[in-house]
């Protein structure tokens, strides 16, 4: 940032209008953390479309309820619902065997987190990139990279999906929540946004 | 009593959080992705289980001499 106006008012009455010069230190933020929230269900971001940035980032500590040992964190945009409104893939392993798979869903799939039959404390994560989630021309993508390790178990993860036919509507809603649709208490959900140069 | 689900709203206009409960509607919909859900771990678990089972039977054959099907001599070429 460059000086971009300096008066003798800036000097006489200064406020932060007409005193915009740079401190030599300070650099806009090109990666922001947005808000966080703790939730046992899941975390819903609305009117994310007012927010001034080109990409979004989840980073989420989750696990379930779900009486299993392991099962989906998800994603679902604007609310939609529909039984096929998302493909995604994915490639997991647990260090014995390495497997990839492709759905068709009311919501995406993002990581495999721990479900209750883990040892209680033990938190899967997961960094889920939204791209270009305000274009109106480019169907919505996603892609996450996640896991958990259960001391002597757990998985690895790359997901990738697209919300169908999503090219000309803009993402203003986002919901993340547990395979299941119950988290236990704790689960964690920070939102970062990112700007283009 | 019932356990009343909640689910944490962030406004990104306002910055206001809340945290309301569960619609019917919203219950509803969690069930329904759970059982969707519930429905592919049992096909994935399958197919994973038949393509386990193929090989199985490949490596018999191999090891015995025996011709294989088109769908065991798949899952070995890679």
């Amino acid at each position: 940032m460059s000086v971009r106006k300096f008066s003798t008012a800036s000097i006489l009455s200064p406020s932060y209008k007409n005193s915009k010069i740079w401190d030599g230190e300070t650099f806009p933020g090109y990666f922001e953390s947005i808000a966080t929230a703790t939730s046992t269900y899941g975390a819903v971001f609305t009117n994310v479309d007012t927010l001034p940035y080109t990409h979004l980032q989840i980073r989420v500590m989750p696990r379930d309820t779900a009486a299993t040992s392991v099962t989906d964190f998800c994603i679902r945009f604007n609310s939609d619902s529909g039984s096929t409104s998302y493909r995604w893939h994915r490639i997991i392993g647990n260090g014995s065997f390495s497997q990839s798979d492709s759905f068709n869903t009311s919501f995406m799939g993002c990581s495999l987190i721990p479900g209750s039959s883990v040892t209680s404390g033990i938190y899967g994560v997961a960094i889920i990139d939204i791209l270009d989630y305000k274009s109106t021309n480019k169907v919505k993508v996603v892609r996450t990279l996640g896991g958990f390790d259960a001391n002597g178990s757990g998985f690895v993860g790359l997901n990738s999906g697209m919300w169908v036919g999503s090219a000309s509507t803009q993402v203003t809603q986002i919901e993340v929540f547990a395979g299941t649709g119950q988290a236990v208490a704790n689960n964690h959900f920070a939102l970062y946004g990112i700007r283009t140069a | 009593m019932s356990e009343v689900l909640m689910k944490t709203v962030v406004d990104c206009a306002t910055g206001e959080v809340k945290s309301v409960p569960l619609t019917a509607a919203e219950i509803s919909q969690r069930d329904q992705d759970a059982a969707a859900f519930a429905a592919q771990k049992a096909a994935e678990e399958a197919a994973a289980a038949e393509k386990a089972a193929l090989k199985e039977s490949a490596k018999a054959k191999l090891v015995a001499g025996e011709p294989l099907t088109e769908e065991e001599a798949a899952v070995l070429v890679l």
